[in-house]
């Protein structure tokens, strides 16, 4: 058994790296002392629980993470109606039924048709490109899509959004934006919102739902009825805060053209590349994040991280910066080239560097790739001897340039061992490193590191400043992409001049 | 002196009207049932699985699924109880994770991860974290001390040692004597028994 003296020397992670080794070797043929510091680790771990200082910070992660999303008690509550009024339920049941009869033999059986899909998703059963939409809701979860209304209004969509069709002239939106294009036949076309209507007069307008819902007129003019009717002209537009419609100047950025539209088909084309891994476009859907790749078994996680605004006016992104802001990914066990690809917008320089990601086993294959102090880009791998293999670019980051989306990317390629940086699809910096992987990030953190001053149970660390734990981007990412292969310069090139706004 | 079993306070908490007023979406009652109920569940999943950042998702993980899930609970049940189960499902699906996933653990990190998972097998539901804050109350007011620099206020082993004119060895080995006293009067209260600390 270890002395007390070893034992806290061990726990508090002084001792020099033989003699934790060593030790340890000790440990594995002596249970009791094993169970001693499972159970320092275990109080220390409550103890640090019970007394720590950001439970603002925590709760309103977890507020911002179930915003929206609370459930109802409805189901229940109709549960026990229909156990206790089973009988009526049925009639009322019978009557329904033949009203829905009815509704489907009155209402026109086509309010639109999908014309153009972008990568969407939907929430519920996806409508079938070319095929007639009957009234109902629409609730697109991302991507876009381009609908043509039978009374000849075309209107774009981009997710989230939920649109209720009402008929081939009338639309409720709830929930996101569009843009209408409608032509003189279909003039009257209507998009209703929370406490307002845009009725069109020939033109071309956009809308947003929300708490302070809006209307941007682009071309012709749009009749506004809200608590009270104005006539809106090119390039004005209202914003309705508390019942009351304010002026505001017209937007037309802030609505999905042609150029959105573009960048969201690359960035669907990249979703279906041969070797990417994992694509996430950082809407946060509570704690968890979509991956684009479809049939890619990875782990996703968000801790803290305010939903901001994207790199496109309206789109959304993660901010990190606060302590312990991050995306948890767990990535193949081994990986023998890699290419990352983020959006992000660095705010601040870090105080030693910023994670865009990094793994946490500091042991041989695993990755780091940051921004560092100085305003360079790096990319590190642990090598076969436990020593980190770095390059870092030239300084790209600046006090001038700094609030900007950038489209930042790295490559590793595993049978030269070059690693190479892009920033805004041209290459930076380009050199090998003194290891060929294979790569072994494991579980990587992204826009921050996983370990914490005292945390040792499953990594092996030298280091006890809390200042060698910091590594918290400030800033923002609203894409990141992870092939499984080093692409081309040409690739990183057309993803990069695609993608920016 | 024996003690009588203690009742865990959360059973006598008014928490019903606040998940009902949660129910409708109310974000001040979820935020109060966050601030009630927060730092225990955080301290239970940490008894559990003792790494800081895995303690922190698993403890917002664990009220991100409740909010999510409050149609499902029964009123009549002790809220941080359903928590406490949650958390528990989460942390077992987590130590799960790691023994898959961690491929390149030395011999003993290995033993230790199996190691923790039978102990959270063993531990089950039970809230230690009661008893924790029971023994921590019957600290002398030195060592309570001392844990209130070391974890709430953060202070270095360096920074202590110089407060109280102590070497860093001296706070270490202190700080490991007091955490097993702690552990001691929990494991005396688990069973039964009375415990002076």
């Amino acid at each position: 058994m270890l002395s007390d003296e070893k034992l806290a020397e061990y726990l508090s992670g002084v001792l020099p790296r033989q003699e934790r080794l060593q030790a340890e070797e000790q440990l594995l043929s002596d249970p009791d002392a094993r169970r001693e510091i499972l159970n320092q680790q275990r109080i220390s771990a409550a103890l640090k629980a019970l007394h720590a200082t950001d439970r603002a910070r925590m709760t309103d992660a977890i507020l911002a993470a179930t915003r929206g999303t609370r459930e109802a008690p409805q189901v229940r509550r109709l549960r026990k109606v229909r156990s206790l009024w089973s009988i009526r339920a049925l009639a009322v049941a019978a009557v329904l039924v033949l009203c829905a009869s009815l509704y489907w033999l009155v209402i026109p059986r086509e309010a639109a048709r999908v014309s153009r899909e972008i990568a969407a998703a939907w929430d519920g059963a996806a409508p079938v490109a070319g095929r007639p939409l009957r009234p109902g809701w629409l609730k697109l979860q991302r991507g876009a899509v381009e609908l043509e209304f039978s009374g000849g209004a075309k209107v774009t969509v981009e997710g989230p959004a939920e649109l209720q069709l009402i008929s081939g002239k009338e639309a409720f939106l709830r929930k996101g934006r569009l843009r209408a294009m409608v032509p003189a036949r279909a003039r009257g076309f209507t998009i209703r919102g929370e406490g307002f209507a845009a009725v069109d007069l020939g033109t071309e307008f956009g809308v947003i739902a929300g708490d302070s819902p809006e209307v941007h007129v682009f071309t012709g003019s749009v009749e506004f009825r809200g608590s009270s009717r104005r006539m809106l002209k090119k390039t004005e537009a209202v914003r309705i805060s508390g019942g009351i419609a304010e002026s505001i100047p017209a937007r037309p950025e802030l609505f999905a053209d042609a150029k959105r539209l573009a960048a969201l088909e690359i960035a669907a084309e990249l979703d279906r590349h041969s070797s990417a891994i994992a694509h996430y476009d950082f809407i946060k859907d509570g704690a968890h994040l979509h991956n684009r790749v479809s049939g890619a078994d990875l782990k996703e996680k968000v801790v803290g991280c305010r939903g901001v605004e994207g790199r496109w006016p309206g789109s959304e992104a993660l901010e990190f910066g606060r302590e312990g802001d991050h995306v948890s990914v767990t990535l193949p066990d081994e990986l023998k080239s890699l290419t990352l690809l983020a959006w992000v917008r660095v705010d601040r320089l870090p105080e030693v560097q910023g994670s865009l990601m990094m793994g946490s086993t500091e042991l041989p294959g695993d990755v780091h790739w940051y921004v560092h102090q100085n305003g360079s880009v790096g990319f590190a791998v642990v090598g076969e001897e436990g020593e980190w293999q770095p390059l870092h670019g030239p300084s790209v980051f600046h006090r001038a340039n700094l609030g900007q989306w950038r489209c930042m990317a790295a490559s590793f390629d595993g049978t030269t061992g070059l690693v190479t940086h892009f920033l805004d699809g041209k290459a930076i910096a380009s050199q090998p490193i003194g290891t060929r992987g294979p790569l072994k990030p494991g579980i990587v953190q992204v826009g921050n590191w996983a370990l914490r001053e005292g945390d040792r149970l499953l990594a092996s660390r030298e280091k006890t400043s809390p200042k060698d734990f910091r590594r918290a981007l400030q800033g923002r990412i609203d894409e990141l992409a992870i092939f499984s292969s080093a692409l081309s310069a040409a690739e990183i090139r057309r993803l990069s001049e695609a993608g920016k706004p | 002196m024996m003690r009588s079993k203690p009742t865990p306070p959360d059973e006598v908490l008014p928490d019903a009207g606040l998940i009902e007023r949660a129910r409708q979406g109310e974000e001040a009652a979820c935020s109060e049932l966050v601030a009630r109920h927060l730092a225990p569940v955080r301290a239970f999943v940490a008894m559990r699985l003792p790494i800081g950042h895995v303690v922190d998702e698993i403890t917002h993980e664990t009220f991100v699924f409740a909010f999510t899930h409050l149609a499902e609970f029964e009123l009549r049940e002790s809220f941080r109880a359903w928590l406490r189960s949650i958390a528990f499902n989460l942390v077992r699906r987590e130590l799960l994770r790691f023994a898959r996933e961690r491929q390149n653990l030395s011999n003993f990190e290995r033993l230790q991860l199996s190691e923790l998972a039978d102990n959270a097998d063993q531990t089950g539901l039970r809230d230690e974290v009661v008893f924790l804050e029971e023994c921590m109350g019957r600290l002398p007011d030195t060592m309570r001390q001392l844990l209130e620099d070391r974890y709430h206020r953060g202070l270095t082993g360096v920074q202590i040692a110089a407060s109280r004119g102590r070497t860093e060895e001296w706070v270490r080995v202190t700080l490991l004597r007091i955490r097993r006293q702690l552990r001691d009067c929990i494991d005396h209260k688990m069973t039964g028994g009375a415990h002076a600390v």
